[in-house]
């Protein structure tokens, strides 16, 4: 077959969306937007990287941080949160053989998410509105430095992501526990318990035990669920307090920024963040893992009951954990420092490395294994994350603390490796896995590619964190510009890492369109031909 | 539709503590338990829905 | 007395042997998956409690070593009961820092304060030697309190930078050569000395 034929028809025939059924169409939505977004990232990832090693005139200062505003959050909830909504919307119905409660919502939720981070980004591309991602108190509300309609758009973007998340809350939630048309009434309340945990809590207490009613991921995916919800709560609270701001400025109220205490701004800020960051984050890999390694080896998995008991411990953790973000805040109380940064935060330790305990040893009982493109991305992804938790249990110290707070020790060694190794090889592992059950065996392009993608990506990803890791331990700050060449080697060194994961990720797109063909991609987002709320067509499933 | 209303409340509240809560421990742990409990309420109103 | 260069060393040592034995195990691991099992057996209970007895450990016990080990730690935690033999103001405003004195002179094993007050947004302070190594920062919050109790062993001249982003006008607040440290045995090699012993 020709380049340009295998380009628009796809591999081997490529994506048939004709004979796709709606649940696949929208897990395939989310995920091509989800990738999309992450290769923005990725390209603005790489423009900070140029400025890191030398200014150029092409991108100032506020060019520059108004990139790194948009960078996470374009990460986050453009490229993360969609992938793994995708994912989450169409495994839940799967494993638990039950149709989703409404294709309606789970299509509104990427075109908000979709949406809203485009919306949000122009508030960065085009109005520089650069608070970053963190937006203390009351840097986003200083009209002095950005525009009110940049705010506007930020906070409006920021608010359709929200949205889009709340509903697919309520879509997950509901789909478990509600009676789909003519089934037996679910038991709802007992479903609802299971999946977040409180029947596993009371069986801990009880000599005779609740049966658990639903899968393991499925639990984790609730568990998650809840931390998606609570920092849902915090973020739309911020946009309102911002709007508010705004509009003051706008309508000539003069509304004094004292009014909100900046220290409880990022309290509350960071509770709300570390939902994400510790909460959902762990709570969704280990989930992910469970599932990836029960589908590689075809076995259950090692431990059941434990990895079940700490999937419930982190998302409680998760809750109390916000302090290690005030540790070089001196106005924050030395028993929350202590107990809430130091003490509780180290438990995340255990809780993830029960996980990948649990993961290598169910995938150690099942060898031989054949190396596939999840197996490798799955293992990556355990990497990432043994190389990022202790970096961060490091930090969520007050000795350590004070002299690598805000500098390229946190962004490097402990958030790009743990976001672009532990979560985004995950992420892959399972987009190798599920993408011939999502496309009805549309065969991969090139396994060459795959492999490129793999080391590229975990060597570019492991080399970016470690380097920019390292100029943090010479003094390098992050949020910062330097114009005279002070950490040039290791900012070169980084750039040539972050080009390798540019690399990958051309490798992987291109590999994917190759796969599925243009037509296909455009086919995902035409309406599904088949009238059916099940995952997959009869067919596969026999 | 409870569970929408519920978080629009937690919303409107995690506004208010922004404004009115000051320099404490104990209250702002105290808000942080409301809206957990709050929202894990609102969440099993789904389930508590006849449809 | 240690000082952060000396623990920072000692996290690149540690932490590059964990990274390199992280790297390893899975590195072995994903070679010996391809492999038929010599053994049936998994893993003993025992090894997996010790794993977890392991992790407890590490993680709760850095944060007593470091109490122990490293000296700011009980300072900070302590500094309401110590008594500071001097105080420094600094106020941030503009994207400006403005100093009680410049530059700010400490004697060796003096328990120095360095009081930071914020009229605007949320700043940073940041102590840095001449080759840009971080001796501490802090954060500067406004409305609230900002202040950091440091004891300086060593002989140096540090700069002051902002270590918290304040907007693109923030992005370079620095004051040159605006902490001297004199009247120690011992020069911090990495800042330009021009104290020396008294």
């Amino acid at each position: 077959m020709s380049f340009v034929n295998t380009l628009i028809n796809g591999n081997e025939g490529g994506l048939k969306h004709e004979g796709m059924t709606p649940m696949q169409k929208i897990a395939l939505r989310f995920v091509v937007l989800g990738v999309l977004y992450y290769g923005l990232a990725a390209i603005e990832g790489m423009m900070m990287r140029v400025v890191e090693i030398t200014p150029v005139s092409a991108i100032d200062d506020i060019h520059f941080f108004s990139i790194m505003t948009v960078h996470p959050m374009v990460g986050v909830f453009g490229s993360t949160y969609m992938i793994v909504f995708g994912a989450f919307l169409f495994v839940v119905p799967f494993l638990m053989k039950k149709p989703i409660f409404s294709l309606k919502l789970a299509n509104a939720t990427w075109m908000l998410i979709g949406g809203g981070t485009f919306i949000m980004w122009l508030a960065g591309f085009i109005f520089s509105y650069a608070p970053l991602y963190t937006l203390y108190w009351p840097l986003p509300a200083d009209f002095s430095q950005f525009k009110i309609i940049g705010g506007l758009f930020y906070v409006v973007g920021v608010a359709l992501i929200m949205v889009g998340t709340f509903l697919y809350s309520y879509n997950i939630f509901k789909t478990i526990t509600y009676t789909p048309e003519g089934w037996e009434k679910q038991p709802s309340m007992q479903l609802f318990k299971s999946a977040i945990g409180l029947t596993g809590l009371t069986n801990f207490f009880k000599k005779k035990k609740t049966e658990h009613l639903v899968d393991l991921p499925v639990a984790a995916i609730a568990r998650g669920t809840i931390d998606v919800g609570l920092n849902a709560v915090v973020i739309t609270a911020a946009g309102v307090l911002l709007l508010i701001f705004m509009f003051g400025a706008l309508f000539g109220f003069n509304l004094e920024k004292t009014w909100v205490d900046a220290l409880l701004y990022k309290n509350i800020f960071w509770w709300g963040l570390d939902l994400i960051a510790d909460g959902l984050v762990l709570i969704f890999v280990a989930g992910t893992w469970y599932l990836l390694a029960t589908m590689i080896t075809g076995k259950t998995l090692f431990m059941q009951n434990i990895a079940r008991a700490a999937l419930f411990v982190e998302m409680v953790v998760s809750w109390t954990v916000w302090s290690h973000h005030l540790m070089s805040d001196q106005g924050q109380s030395n028993l929350l420092k202590v107990f809430s940064g130091e003490m509780v935060t180290a438990l995340e330790l255990v809780t993830q490395g029960l996980a990948v305990y649990i993961t290598l040893v169910t995938l150690a009982k099942a060898r031989p294994l054949k190396m596939t493109n999840e197996l490798k991305f799955l293992l990556g992804g355990l990497l990432g994350f043994m190389l990022a938790v202790p970096a961060g249990i490091i930090q969520a110290d007050l000795g350590m603390n004070r002299i690598l707070h805000n500098t390229q020790w946190i962004i490097g060694s402990h958030v790009h490796v743990a976001i672009l190794v532990g979560l985004t090889m995950t992420l892959y592992a399972a987009i190798y896995l599920l993408l011939p059950i999502l496309t009805n065996g549309a065969k991969l392009y090139s396994q060459k590619l795959a492999t490129a993608h793999f080391w590229l990506h975990l060597v570019g990803g492991i080399g970016m964190g470690s380097f920019m890791g390292m100029a943090g331990i010479d003094g390098m700050l992050r949020r910062s510009i330097y114009v005279d060449g002070e950490y040039n080697t290791y900012m070169i060194l980084a750039g040539i890492c972050g080009c390798m994961l540019l690399l990958a990720f051309a490798a992987f797109l291109f590999n994917i369109v190759m796969t599925v063909g243009v037509k296909g991609l455009i086919g995902i987002y035409s309406p599904a031909k088949m009238n059916t709320r099940e995952c997959v067509p009869a067919q596969q499933e026999a | 539709m409870q569970y929408f209303i519920i978080v629009f409340l937690l919303i409107l509240a995690g506004v208010g503590a922004l404004f009115l809560l000051k320099d404490n421990d104990v209250l702002l742990i105290t808000t942080f338990i409301v809206v957990i409990v709050g929202f894990i309420f609102g969440v099993s109103r789904i389930a508590k829905e006849d449809k | 007395m240690a000082d952060s260069i000396d623990v920072l060393a000692t996290l690149k040592f540690v932490y590059g042997i964990y990274a390199f034995i992280a790297i390893s195990l899975i590195a072995w691991f994903g070679y010996r998956i391809t492999k038929p099992k010599d053994h049936s057996a998994g893993p003993k209970p025992a090894l997996f409690w010790t794993y977890v007895a392991v992790l407890v450990v590490v993680g709760t016990g850095l944060h007593f070593l470091t109490y122990s080990a490293v000296p700011w730690v009980p300072i900070d935690l302590n500094r309401a009961d110590i008594k500071a033999d001097q105080v420094f103001n600094i106020t941030y405003e503009n994207h400006q820092m403005s100093f009680s004195s410049l530059p700010m002179h400490v004697g060796c094993g003096e328990h120095v304060v360095f009081d930071a007050t914020s009229n605007d947004l949320t700043y940073g302070f940041g102590i840095f030697r001449a080759d840009h190594t971080m001796v501490a920062q802090m954060q500067v919050v406004p409305q609230s309190r900002n202040d950091l109790m440091w004891k300086f062993e060593k002989n140096g001249t540090y700069y002051i930078r902002s270590t918290e982003y304040s907007g693109p006008k923030g992005a370079k607040m620095v004051a040159q050569n605006a902490l001297v440290v004199s009247g120690c045995d011992q020069d911090d090699v990495r800042a330009v000395a021009i104290g020396g012993q008294s």
